[in-house]
């Protein structure tokens, strides 16, 4: 393991890894702090541009645009009191009033170094973490790992927000999309209705640029004609000087970093929770619980810690057992399956040099925001608010072109427009889009193991089905997909007795 | 439109979509279609107690949709910009598309400006994509 470490080590030392990943941290700082441009989106247009990169620097560049949106959503979330992403709505709570009270460059300064604090710590755990827990894949069959994609949507579904009914038929339409095209043994074409661009299924990344690109450009579109009404100004003298303020609180660092790492590893569970957890043990644990909300230095500390240190965590499921966290890192697993890499022990074996290389890419994407994110923030104001009139055109043109490059070909951009269609209309019906993209990025591997495990058996089904009650690690992840139900029930039942 | 009106459409098309999947998956061979035919019929059984429990549930919430013209707009838009990339070509179009979507949403309207956006952002696409990239530019019937 200590040899592919320093392999990877070696790997994001190179020039080509260390130009990606500072072009992937502007453009994920700038994208964050945009409010209105998520994570998901980000990585999802840029998935293209990486599309011809070797792998490691591809993935280096989605990484950087990983960490470094999830901590510039504090920019404006401190500026304007718009979250630049939903990682961070509990900066807004003292960060806003900080910079209200005319301190933005404290607050931003503190969210940074937290933010780079508590990215390089979830890091480090992935890093220690992910190569045991795919060791332990190794003992993994193909029963198994038709389980995990199960387990992979029903705890994505279940965590949504809205009904658990709406998550999972979104899950069960994904599945459906990846089997369009042709079967993986047999050879027959299933739902391409005589198009052959429809033959090799529906284009991963064409779908997740249309799902996540269309809609956000539509809201965009709504708000054209608004305008933010805040003048602050960042006064970027004291960006150093809260170094010394921000290292005496070791303990609220510590905790945050350890609840984001945590809520990172659970899946279907998001940044902002991450960011909320932390800003709320961070209160109890307070000598001065009372200047929350008021602009207190801790819960900025605290929120932003929390929120970043959840990037490395939802990295450790996704790497070892392809089951993704969030949204963004659904994406990025589309992302890791486009460049002909699949989640499990062989990353850390075969690909070690690009999964390692990968990970080290991340420490530096984590530590490059700091002063590309100080940088920006200087500006503040004049980058944060970027009229929607100029981006929303400028968004559809990537999309367009991202949708075209992967195959060179214009019958992409229309399907890309068709899925478009179908993000809005999930928005419009308020259906999670996160199932519906994991069961298109899980249903060929779900699919394909289901047939090898059928084929195992002979195709008796009852066969198979008592196969499952009887391995251990499939009954586990059985007992963890019906938890996963359970839980949704339960907090839908709660959250109707709370509204009623 | 009311969350009650809004999840009743929503499980009346889920619905329709499973039927439609069942129906053409029923056509395909057995080996090369158990997969979508139980995705159908889940969705299907989800879709109808979805649409069961929203039809017994008395929620009075309601949430702003939004008109229709943002979204029509964004998609004819999208539709006559890759028409345009056929007709014309990629840095034509794009211009075009950039320089006009800009004009028709800035309030208040800066041709200048707008227009050294659009180039800009033709060119480094054009750049980034074909140059570096080296993807083959869309072909067009003009140029």
């Amino acid at each position: 393991m200590l040899e592919n470490m320093i392999l990877g080590l070696g790997s994001a030392f190179q020039p080509e890894m260390l130009i990606a990943v500072f072009l992937g941290v502007v453009g994920g700082v700038v994208i964050g702090a945009l409010p209105g441009l998520t994570s998901t989106m980000g990585v999802a247009l840029l998935i293209p541009v990486t599309f011809s990169l070797p792998p490691q620097v591809g993935l280096a560049m989605l990484g950087g645009i990983y960490c470094a949106s999830t901590y510039s959503g504090a920019i404006s979330a401190i500026l304007l009191n718009i979250p630049g992403t939903s990682a961070s709505v509990a900066t807004m709570l003292d960060g806003h009033p900080m910079s209200r009270n005319g301190e933005p460059g404290r607050a931003i300064s503190l969210a940074t170094f937290a933010s780079a604090i508590g990215g390089v710590a979830s890091v480090a755990a992935l890093l220690l973490l992910a190569p045991q827990l795919a060791e332990f894949s190794l003992r993994f069959g193909s029963p198994e790992y038709f389980l995990l994609a199960v387990f992979g949507i029903t705890v994505i579904a279940s965590m949504s927000s809205g009904a658990m009914e709406k998550g999972l038929i979104a899950g069960a339409f994904g599945l459906i999309l990846s089997t369009v095209g042709v079967h993986p043994l047999t050879g027959t074409m299933r739902f391409t209705f005589d198009m052959p661009s429809l033959y090799d299924g529906v284009p991963l990344v064409v779908a997740l640029i249309g799902l996540y690109s269309i809609p956000e450009v539509i809201d965009l579109v709504k708000r054209a004609r608004e305008e933010h009404g805040n003048d602050a100004r960042v006064d970027a003298s004291g960006f150093l000087a809260v170094i010394p303020e921000i290292l005496r609180q070791k303990v609220n660092l510590l905790r945050s970093s350890l609840i984001g790492i945590i809520v990172g590893i659970v899946p279907g569970v998001g940044c902002s929770v991450g960011g909320f957890l932390a800003y709320d043990a961070a209160k109890r644990a307070s000598k001065t619980p009372d200047r929350f909300g008021k602009g207190a230095a801790e819960g900025i500390v605290a929120s932003e810690t929390g929120n970043n240190a959840v990037t490395g965590g939802t990295l450790i499921p996704l790497l070892t057992l392809g089951i993704p966290g969030n949204p963004v890192t659904a994406v990025l697993l589309g992302g890791i399956m486009i460049h002909g890499l699949r989640p499990g022990p062989e990353l850390f074996t075969t690909n070690a040099e690009i999964t390692y290389g990968f990970i080290f890419s991340l420490f530096l994407s984590n530590l490059l925001f700091v002063p590309v994110g100080l940088v920006i923030a200087r500006f503040g104001l004049r980058i944060v608010q970027v009229p929607p009139a100029i981006l929303a055109p400028i968004i559809l043109a990537l999309a367009v072109l991202g949708a075209y490059s992967i195959r060179a070909s214009l019958n992409d951009v229309w399907i890309m427009l068709a899925v478009g269609a179908l993000g809005w209309g999930m928005a419009v019906l308020a259906v999670p889009r996160a199932p519906l993209v994991l069961g298109l990025v899980l249903g060929t591997l779900a699919e394909g193991e289901l047939a090898r495990s059928l084929a195992l058996v002979r195709g008796d089904v009852s066969a198979f089905a008592l196969g499952l009650l009887t391995r251990p690690i499939s009954l586990v992840i059985l007992g963890l997909c019906v938890f996963a139900i359970a839980h949704g029930i339960l907090q839908h039942r709660r959250n109707s007795k709370f509204l009623e | 439109m009311s969350d009650h009106a809004r999840d009743l459409i929503f499980a009346v098309i889920a619905f329709a979509l499973a039927l439609t999947v069942g129906v053409t998956a029923f056509g395909y061979p057995v080996g090369s279609s158990y997969f979508p035919r139980t995705l159908a019929v889940l969705m299907g059984g989800l879709a109808l107690l979805f649409g069961l429990r929203t039809w017994r549930s008395r929620s009075d919430a309601r949430t702003q949709v939004g008109g229709l013209v943002a979204p029509l707009a964004t998609f004819a838009s999208i539709a006559l910009y890759v028409l345009a990339v056929g007709l014309v070509g990629f840095e034509i179009a794009t211009f075009v598309f950039l320089m006009t979507s800009m004009l028709v949403l800035g309030r208040p309207r800066r041709p200048l400006l707008f227009a050294a956006v659009a180039l800009a952002i033709t060119g480094g696409l054009h750049v980034v994509f074909f140059v570096l990239l080296g993807v083959s530019a869309p072909d067009s019937l003009l140029f």
